[in-house]
Parts: structure tokens; C-alpha cells; sequence
């Protein structure tokens, strides 16, 4: 009897204590798949790795992160940013129609409506890497590196949300806790455009003389270098000069491009304007790009982009808007231009060779087999296969494609094209448009080596592009429509067009005409062109120079971030 | 800010304070005389359920907030018409872009436009406040009729088919669209897709929300017992003709889709009437 009450109360106590300590552990269940801070903290290698790991942010929306997380802007993603812009437009849809409609409101942000939560994580998580770098072990060299690698990234994440909505919150070096007061006025208080600018670039400048001057060994490529940090400051300083944003001098603008062009260390890309969008290694052009592998691909191009009649899906569709201003290349001139050549019972013949490099068309060669968007009866029309998937348009997209991926059933063998950020043409155009504005098309600043024009002609002169420099004489304002020619050819497609069009603040002409495309009608062996709109309503209002603050951000600040103007 | 398809940044907490109140009743009576035999009885249900506390934003408007208000309710645009002329758009607060066909949005906050601000809760969501039902049966010698209906009232659903140049119209948009040629159409012009038309998925609205209240007969079964002396007759022990019938009829004011069902965009397999007639026999 009295044994058995012992071992019961035994089994009491160890019941109960089994409960207790269970109970006690319950919410200190340590996770598996993620490293404490402490751990972070502590070891410099499990430290880089988050800190690389900063250049790629959340998803946060459907339809993007297609293969892995997003990096800086848009990337490739099934619908590209130049889907909202005159360049294409998105065959179905997916959050861009409403952009080109100009529907976007502050609860219709549509594709556009990730950067500004985005960038705000990822600066916090930036942030918190840099509070804790001056505890970590590591080398002292290395130590200012990742210091000034980190300040890049931040840096990135601010441009995205200047040259999108303006003014921004600057958090500084905060990281906020639960714990901590979310409703402080200072968290939603917008600097104005000047200070959010001048801010990024003192970042920038400091990003600069941390940061390596080039990636090897010890510094991966697709990390962060000085010029990469100078490039964006050029960049940045470009947009403070322009007329929308109207915050520093032409002048400086152009002093910072000619800092990366002092570096003597990029050029342009020779080896043919097609083949330097997949070429990444020894491309000397690249200033910053992320890099795409096996099994951290981005989506498959090919197949998503390609002709129907090959098996493609027709995603991003350029437009006839687009397709107009590709000049002739023999004279260089616009074809509304009567002398400049152009024939419009051929409008495919003598073009900029940018465009055949650019935009699949009507008699294009691809992929062994000729392009027909012709009716009746041509493979890539209505009347082909899978014609669901048939442009809207007439055309397809070719910049960035590679051969030598499959096309048809690519999946895991497509998709690593790096998606360049920054070329040193982009840098060229910067400093032309800056010195144009500030100097003339002729004067060579002082400290520089390059007049603008000179600057412009190098981006023309490239092998497989050879357009017809432009002429001594041309007058200043004739400059600044060439930079604005080469910009819009040059760099189609890569996430310019959007700011260019805002910055200049030419988007309420711009961004107001119809998204055309064209119909080809065949008959006997004679093509009749006929221009049509491609997708219908497209229009532009004074508040789309900037982007609408998302809704729920608002709120979620007690109506305390002051939303931009019109919204 | 959460990413999408994964863990939320801080682990989800059952923090969601809901009450529901209500009166629950149910009613019966049978009967028999002689070969006449019948019964009824009846329940009914009126539950409300309050939102006490949801995680919600600071800055959301009074009449936007799901606290104080029942459970899955509609933030929704007014519509409150169709425009017919362009001067009926030039006059009114409208959206960019709006055309003839369109729906008219109120501006509910008058402050001359058409925003986010504009967006009404709608009084009740899809869980119905009353449900009732009732189960009639009747004998009368060897015939037995029996019933049940079911019903739900003060009750929404919002349906938008996803619509578009895909097809996949209900016939009453398809029939009876504004178009340049039915200028006086009930329903707004077609777009390429409803999804991400301002008159749909861009701009949800009042349009797309029905009184999804219904009366269905979901049961109705008439039957004849044979006899026993019959019965001997054909060496059987028992027999049974019957003939009943599910989801015969149902009353709504729901013209193209189930009202149990419960998808915004349609997307569900109505419930299907059935008619049967057998014979239940035993040797």
C-alpha cells in the first residue's frame, strides 16, 4: 500500500514535471532552418553570406520572383517593367494594363506596387547587418568592405524609391523592433527630393572609397565595386538635374559620370550589341549586374517571350511606338525624315541594326526559321499555333534572348542571362546628356577627357552598331534629342524608359498616345502595313510622374505619410 | 512587410477577437388519424457574429473597418448606375477613363472623386445571419410524401466571373451588355478581362454583390408501400416504388449561379437537381 501510493506519487511528479519544463520550452522551440542572431553575429562567414544575400529581397506579389527572389526594380520577371512604359506592353496583363490605362491609384498599384515595402525591408535588414558589423571578426580590410557593400545596397534600395516616388523617408542606421513605438512621427516623415538625393549620394561617396575597385577572388563577381557605387551616384545625379526632379546642377551631374569614366577601367562591349546581354565574365562593359545560375534562374526568356508559332507565350510585346523611332542607319535620320531613306512599303529595310538585335519582326530570322506575323496564314499570327499566345502587337521581343537555350520545354536549362543594372554605355549617355546641358555639345570640361558629343558618337560607334556619328555643328538642343534617341534604342528594354520619359516630363506626350501595333496583310507576295492599337485606352495623368504610395501603407502609419500629389 | 506565398516576418498569433449572438429555435408536431398520418417541423437560426477585435491598420476609416461589423464582409465601390452618355460622365465624379457602359461610382466621401476613400462595407457577408429549414411529411395508407427545405436570408455573395476576351460570360452579361448598340443594357460593357476592368476586379463593387438569400426544396420524396397481402402474393417480404427528387426547385433573386455557393469569381460546381425513381424490393 504504501509502496504503491510512492510510486504513484512518483509517477505524479514526474508527470507533472514533464509538464512543466515541456510548458517552460514550449515557446523556445529552437527553428532548424534558420541561424539565430547571435550566430550571425558571430561568425563572418555565416555574416557575408546574409550580407550578399541583401542584394535579392522579398517577394511580395504574385507574378513576380518567377525562379528566385526579386533583386533591385523588375528584372526579368514574366511582365518586364518596359511593359508599362512605350517600349511594350504585357500579352496578359498581370497587374501592367492598368498602368498603360492610367488607372494607378494608391489601391491599384498594380505590378508597380512592390517597391516601396521592398526596399523599406530590405533597409532594415541592411541596417541591422550594419549595427552589427563592428562586433564581428573578421579582417579590418574586408571588415570596410562589407561596411561599404552594405551602404551600396542601401543606397540601390533608396535610387528605387527616389526615382519612383520622390521624397523619402531616411531611416538612418534604425532597425525597429516589435517592441518598438511603430506610430513615431519620424517614421513616416518624407525628406524633401533634395535631401533624400543628397543623402544617397554622401552614401554613395562613402559606399565608394570602401568598396574594391574590381571583383576577383576574394570579391566575387555581381558584389558591389567602387565604380558600381560612382555609376549610381552619375546616375542619381542625373535624374537631380533633370526637369522633374530640378535638385542639383547638370554640372555635377557630369562630374560624376566623368569619375567613372576617369577610372579608365570599362568600355563598350565590341564584340556585337547582341551578344554582350549574355556574355558576363571579361565583359568589360558590365558595371553592375546580378548574375542567374543552375537552379537560381530567373525566368525562362524564350519561351515566355517567343513567337507562338515556335511554341512561345508572347509576353512582353513591343510596340509600333518603339519600333518608329529606330532611326535609319544610313543617314541616322528619324524615318519621318523624307530624305532619311525610309520606305514604308519596307519599313523593316535599313534600320538601326539595334533594331534587328532588339525586336523580332515580320521576316525576321530566328531560330532557323523566318518570323511570320502576317494574315492570313502566318505561324506567329492569329491564324498559328497556340494562338492565344499571338502578339498583340505584331512583334516580339529579342533583345536578351539566347540561342542557346531551348526554347520549347526549357525548364532548368534557360535563364541565367545576367540582368545588368549598370553598363558603362548608360554612364556614356550620362555624361553626354550632363555635359550637353551643362557645357554645349563641344566643350571638354575641365578634368574630363570627353566632349558630349564625343561621349554620345562612342555609344554609336560600337561593332555590329556603327550608326553615322553625329556631325560637329549640331546645336545643343539637337544633342540633347540624339541623347534622347540613343537612350530610348540603346537602352530599350533594360528599365530606363519609365524614368526617362518622367525625368524630361515629355511622359504627359509620351505616355498619352495609344500603344500601337501593326497588322501585316499578305497578299500574292506583297505585305500592306496598317498601323492598329494594340491595347486600347492608354492614357497619362500630371500625378503619374510618381508613383502612388500603396494604400496600406498609409494606413498603416494613422494617415501620417503624406501620400504624392493628385492621389 | 510579409512576403508573399511564406512565413509572415512575425509568427501568425490567434489574436482575433469574434462574438456571436443569436436565437436557435426548432419546432415540431405529428400527427396520425386513422389512415392519415402527417408531421411537420421546422428550425430556424439567427446567429450575428461581431468582429470585437482584428489586427487592423491605425489609419483605416471609420465605415472601412471590419471591427464592429459581422464576419467576411465586402469593402466595395457604390455602383449606382450605368453611364449612357459621355455628359453624364463630364458631370459626375468619375475614374480616368471612364466611357459610356461603365459603372457610375458613388462618390461617397463627396470629396469630388472617385478614390480608395469610396469604398463602403457592405452590411452583411456570405455567412448568412438566418438559416432556417423545414421537413414536412404526410401518410396516407400505404403512400408517404415527405419534404425538405432549406434556406438562408440576410446573406451576400460577390461573384465576378472571370470574363473576358477568354469568354466565359454568364449569359444575363453576355444578353444584356452596354454596347454601342444597346445603349440601355443592364449590365456595363464587356472588357478584355473582368479582372482587371474598372468595372470589376479593379474596382470591386456593389454591382457584383447579390442577396444570395434562397428557399430550396432539397428534398421531396413520394413513395407507395405495397401491401402485405400483395406482398404474399409475389413471394416478396417487403416493396417500395418511389420517386423523389433533390433540389427540385429553388426561390432566389440569384439569376446565374448557385447561391451555396461561396467563390468570389464563380469558380465552384452548383449543386445538381437530381430526380430519381426506383423500386426497394426484399425476398
Amino acid at each position: 500500500m504504501k509502496i504503491r501510493t510512492l510510486i504513484y506519487s512518483a509517477c505524479l511528479l514526474a508527470t507533472s514535471t514533464l509538464y512543466m519544463s515541456c510548458n517552460r520550452d514550449f515557446p523556445e522551440v529552437k527553428p532548424t532552418d534558420k541561424f539565430e542572431q547571435n550566430i550571425l553575429l558571430s561568425d563572418s562567414l555565416v555574416f557575408e553570406a546574409y550580407v550578399v544575400n541583401r542584394y535579392i529581397g522579398a517577394r511580395l506579389q504574385d507574378k513576380e520572383g518567377d525562379g528566385t527572389d526579386p533583386g533591385f526594380g523588375r528584372g526579368f520577371e514574366y511582365s518586364m517593367w518596359s511593359s508599362i512604359t512605350d517600349e511594350s506592353i504585357y500579352n496578359n496583363d498581370d497587374n501592367t494594363w492598368l498602368i498603360q490605362k492610367g488607372q494607378l491609384a494608391p489601391e491599384n498599384v498594380g505590378m508597380a506596387g512592390t517597391i516601396w515595402p521592398r526596399s523599406y525591408r530590405s533597409i532594415r535588414e541592411v541596417n541591422f547587418a550594419l549595427n552589427g558589423l563592428a562586433q564581428l571578426t573578421i579582417s579590418e580590410p574586408h571588415r570596410q568592405w562589407l561596411k561599404g557593400e552594405l551602404q551600396f545596397i542601401r543606397a540601390f534600395r533608396y535610387h528605387d524609391l527616389i526615382r519612383n516616388y520622390g521624397g523619402v523617408v531616411l531611416m538612418g542606421d534604425r532597425v525597429l523592433e516589435l517592441s518598438d513605438n511603430l506610430q513615431n512621427d519620424s517614421l513616416f516623415t518624407r525628406a524633401t527630393l533634395k535631401e533624400s538625393i543628397d543623402y544617397t549620394v554622401a552614401q554613395l561617396d562613402q559606399a565608394a572609397a570602401l568598396l574594391p575597385a574590381t571583383n576577383g577572388s576574394n570579391w566575387a563577381l555581381g558584389r558591389a565595386t567602387k565604380g558600381a557605387a560612382l555609376a549610381l551616384k552619375a546616375r542619381l545625379l542625373l535624374y537631380g538635374a533633370s526637369p522633374l526632379y530640378n535638385t542639383n546642377t547638370w554640372a555635377a551631374a557630369a562630374d560624376a559620370a566623368q569619375a567613372v569614366i576617369g577610372l579608365n577601367q570599362y568600355s563598350i562591349f565590341q564584340g556585337g550589341y547582341d551578344k554582350m546581354f549574355p556574355a558576363t565574365e571579361g565583359n568589360p562593359e558590365i558595371i553592375f549586374a546580378r548574375l542567374y545560375t543552375r537552379n537560381a534562374n530567373h525566368t525562362h526568356l524564350e519561351i515566355a517571350n517567343g513567337p507562338n508559332g515556335y511554341g512561345g507565350w508572347g509576353g512582353n510585346l513591343p510596340l509600333q511606338n518603339l519600333v518608329d523611332d529606330y532611326a535609319m542607319a544610313a543617314t541616322g535620320k528619324p524615318i519621318t525624315d523624307p530624305t532619311s531613306g525610309y520606305s514604308a512599303a519596307n519599313p523593316y529595310v535599313g534600320r538601326d541594326p539595334r533594331f534587328y538585335y532588339t525586336i523580332l519582326y515580320n521576316g525576321a530570322s530566328y531560330r532557323g526559321s523566318t518570323v511570320e506575323t502576317f494574315t492570313p496564314g502566318g505561324k506567329d499570327s492569329k491564324d498559328g499555333t497556340d494562338n492565344w499566345n499571338t502578339s498583340k502587337t505584331g512583334y516580339y521581343l529579342k533583345k536578351f534572348m539566347n540561342d542557346a537555350y531551348p526554347l520549347q520545354n526549357p525548364w532548368g536549362n534557360a535563364g541565367f542571362q545576367p540582368w545588368i543594372y549598370m553598363r558603362y554605355a548608360e554612364v556614356l549617355l550620362n555624361y553626354a546628356e550632363a555635359a550637353n546641358e551643362a557645357y554645349g555639345p563641344d566643350v571638354v570640361p575641365a578634368g574630363a577627357t570627353l566632349s558630349a558629343r564625343a561621349a554620345l558618337n562612342l555609344v554609336r560607334a560600337r561593332t555590329g552598331v556603327n550608326m553615322p556619328a553625329i556631325a560637329a555643328g549640331t546645336s545643343q538642343s539637337q544633342l540633347r534629342d540624339a541623347v534622347r534617341y540613343e537612350r530610348r534604342v540603346e537602352l530599350a528594354f533594360e528599365e530606363f524608359r519609365f524614368y526617362d520619359v518622367r525625368r524630361w516630363m515629355i511622359a504627359d506626350v509620351t505616355e498619352n498616345k495609344p500603344a500601337n501595333g501593326i497588322t501585316i496583310n499578305k497578299v500574292g507576295n506583297t505585305f500592306t502595313y496598317t498601323t492598329k492599337v494594340a491595347l486600347d485606352g492608354r492614357s497619362f495623368l500630371k500625378k503619374h510622374y510618381w508613383l502612388p504610395i500603396p494604400r496600406a501603407e498609409i494606413l498603416a502609419s494613422s494617415n501620417k505619410l503624406k501620400q504624392n500629389e493628385d492621389y | 512587410m510579409n512576403p508573399f506565398g511564406a512565413d509572415p516576418l512575425v509568427p501568425s498569433e490567434n489574436i482575433g477577437k469574434v462574438s456571436s449572438k443569436g436565437v436557435e429555435a426548432t419546432l415540431g408536431y405529428n400527427k396520425r388519424m386513422g389512415k392519415f398520418s402527417y408531421g411537420a417541423s421546422g428550425n430556424f437560426t439567427y446567429a450575428k457574429s461581431n468582429i470585437e477585435f482584428i489586427d487592423e491598420a491605425p489609419g483605416v476609416l471609420p465605415y472601412q473597418r471590419q471591427t464592429g461589423n459581422p464576419l467576411n464582409t465586402y469593402l466595395l465601390y457604390r455602383a449606382i448606375g450605368i453611364y449612357r452618355t459621355q455628359e453624364e460622365i463630364d458631370k459626375t465624379p468619375h475614374l480616368n477613363g471612364a466611357q459610356p457602359g461603365d459603372l457610375i461610382y458613388e462618390d461617397y466621401n463627396k470629396d469630388g472623386q472617385i478614390t480608395a476613400d469610396d469604398q463602403v462595407r457592405s452590411q452583411y457577408g456570405n455567412i448568412p445571419l438566418i438559416t432556417y429549414g423545414a421537413m414536412l411529411n404526410f401518410g396516407y395508407g400505404d403512400f408517404d410524401l415527405s419534404a425538405v427545405f432549406a434556406g438562408q436570408a440576410k446573406v451576400s455573395q460577390y461573384v465576378l466571373p472571370e470574363s473576358g476576351t477568354v469568354g466565359n460570360f454568364y449569359s444575363s452579361w453576355a444578353d444584356n451588355r452596354w454596347s454601342p448598340t444597346n445603349t440601355n443594357g443592364s449590365y456595363p460593357r464587356v472588357d478584355t478581362r473582368a479582372s482587371s476592368s474598372i468595372n470589376g476586379g479593379l474596382y470591386n463593387n456593389t454591382f457584383w454583390l447579390d442577396n444570395a438569400s434562397f428557399l430550396r426544396l432539397k428534398n421531396i420524396e413520394l413513395g407507395y408501400t405495397l401491401p402485405a397481402s400483395k406482398l404474399s402474393l409475389l413471394h416478396m417480404q417487403s416493396a417500395r416504388l418511389y420517386v423523389n427528387a433533390f433540389n427540385l426547385f429553388t426561390i432566389t433573386k440569384v439569376k446565374d449561379y448557385d447561391p451555396e455557393g461561396n467563390s468570389g469569381s464563380g469558380q465552384f460546381y452548383p449543386q445538381q437537381k437530381i430526380i430519381n425513381v426506383g423500386v426497394n424490393v426484399s425476398f
